[in-house]
């Protein structure tokens, strides 16, 4: 009884000191953090202050065609101060002092255009802010691999070109992100190809940051697009038709035309033939008029709907015999592709409606109703 | 006498290089770091010119606006509208309470010294 009670009151008494213990060390690391982050404040305002003075200060004007070393030492002249200056530190201090003066390079290069931005890019390099972001794309950590690659491309140091492709192939989505957006930066539109070469199982969210880049370089991305429809991964050739459509530029056609004829994958053939029908181009007719006997549904039905899209009195003709099909979904999809063509597709569904007061005009009542039109039979 | 210019602007890097591209070019500087003291600089001093950041803590730039033009003291003081580029709401939005102009993010320093000049300049052709 005894021995039962002095073990419960050793085990309080350690309880109660690794209590005691933990909410110490937990006050001093408060501590030491709120000191390191009211260090860096007051650092970040030291260094922003010298930083925008090199940033701004009038430089003596160079002679007629300067050459881009003579602006080099100009820059130089205004950093060699500051390296001195961190030279001069212990390790530790000079790592920290280091931190504070890449965040503020880095907020700025946000926020500047112009010269100014030019002499920034050169502070990175020659301070070597740039092989340490290229030696943390090498990192064991994704999330240190991701801010490296976000970082090279907003110190648009081009050295950095080489590492960041390689990034393209990384595990972490997030790190594949990061290299892609910070080589649209650095090469432009031209990254595109390579982006596209490099991506495997493009996820939604990468296809809508994709489509984002795309939207942006409209026409210009349309020939990479183009080389991308060759690309051996689903995905990315399903990425490229639907911007294809998206951008809606008219070179885009023969290649998708072409792609339907020489893919095997049901899925692409599929999705090639809508895309046609969203560019609306005459030349598809006669394919996608062919694709409405191909074997796999899928492709029978993008086809129909391409073709109501493209529209024109021959279509119509082609898509009314389609409404006597006993297959449901296929006379769904005729209607409303007969729809879509516009007045005289609207007038077959109608007087195929007034013909037909039994179920058999069900699925076109629907779609008349779809289109805004009351049917005559409720 | 230099003008005075008003500063309001929560983020430092940007404030240091504002601040001294606008004391270089011969202005005389004052810095607010979020709404509520560049409303409280602005009825204080009443600079010739406030250049206003949307994006502030305890009080957005709007709403700083919004303020200044609905008091009799400051409601003639011209206002530099500083915005994020994609956002044509923003400037929209500014322009309409009563900002005078205004200039987006990422800008060149050189610009920013060029359109404070010409506001300061409307506005003295305009007295």
């Amino acid at each position: 009884m005894q021995l039962q009670f002095l073990i419960l009151i050793v085990l309080a008494v350690t309880a109660t000191i690794f209590s005691i213990v933990t909410s110490i060390a937990m006050v001093v690391r408060k501590a030491l953090e709120l000191g390191r982050s009211r260090a860096h404040a007051r650092l970040y305002q030291i260094y922003s202050s010298q930083v925008a003075e090199f940033l701004l200060i009038e430089l003596p004007a160079l002679e007629n065609q300067p050459r881009a070393s003579d602006a080099f030492r100009q820059y130089e002249s205004l950093l060699s101060p500051v390296k001195q200056r961190l030279e001069q530190m212990n390790p530790s201090r000079r790592r920290f002092h280091r931190s504070v003066l890449r965040s503020v390079l880095i907020d700025m290069t946000q926020d500047l255009t112009g010269e100014s931005a030019g002499r920034l890019v050169y502070f990175f390099y020659s301070l070597g802010f740039v092989e340490e972001e290229i030696q943390l794309l090498q990192s064991g950590r994704w999330w240190i691999r991701a801010q490296a690659a976000r970082h090279s491309g907003l110190m648009r140091a081009r050295k950095s070109i080489t590492a960041l492709t390689a990034a393209l192939e990384d595990n972490h989505p997030d790190v594949r992100h990061q290299a892609m957006q910070a080589l649209i930066v650095l090469v432009g539109v031209d990254a595109l190809s390579t982006i596209l070469r490099l991506s495997r199982n493009i996820s939604q969210w990468t296809a809508i940051e994709l489509s984002v880049i795309v939207a942006g370089f409209k026409e210009e991305a349309v020939p990479h697009l183009i080389g991308a429809l060759e690309s051996r991964d689903q995905s990315v050739v399903l990425f490229a038709i639907e911007m294809l459509a998206e951008v809606g530029f008219v070179t885009a056609v023969d290649p998708l035309m072409n792609l339907i004829r020489t893919s095997r994958d049901v899925k692409i053939q599929a999705c090639a033939a809508s895309a046609l029908g969203r560019l609306g181009d005459e030349r598809a007719k006669t394919l996608l008029t062919g694709l409405l006997s191909n074997r796999w549904a899928p492709i029978r039905l993008k086809s129909l709907e391409a073709l109501g899209k493209t529209g024109g009195p021959d279509v119509v003709k082609l898509l009314t015999p389609y409404l006597e099909t006993a297959d449901a979904q296929e006379k769904l999809t005729a209607a409303r592709a007969l729809a879509t063509t516009g007045v005289k597709g609207l007038k077959v569904l109608q007087e195929y409606e007034k013909r037909h007061m039994d179920e058999k005009a069900d699925l076109v009542r629907q779609v008349l109703e779809e289109f805004g039109l009351e049917p005559t039979h409720g | 006498m230099p003008q005075k210019i008003l500063v309001a602007e929560d983020q430092q890097h940007i404030r240091s290089l504002i601040e001294y591209k606008l004391k270089n070019s011969g202005y005389t500087v004052i810095s607010a770091e979020d709404g509520r003291s560049a409303l409280e600089k602005a009825g204080e001093i009443l600079p010739d010119l406030i250049l206003l950041d949307v994006m502030m803590p305890l009080m957005t730039g709007f709403e700083v606006l919004a303020a200044l033009k609905s008091n009799e003291k400051t409601r003639t003081i011209p206002i530099l509208m500083v915005t994020a580029q994609s956002k044509e709401d923003e400037v929209l939005k500014g322009l309409e309470l009563g900002a005078d102009d205004y200039i987006t993010k990422p800008f060149s320093p050189n610009e920013l010294a060029a359109r404070v000049k010409t506001v300061l300049l409307r506005r003295k052709i305009n007295r």
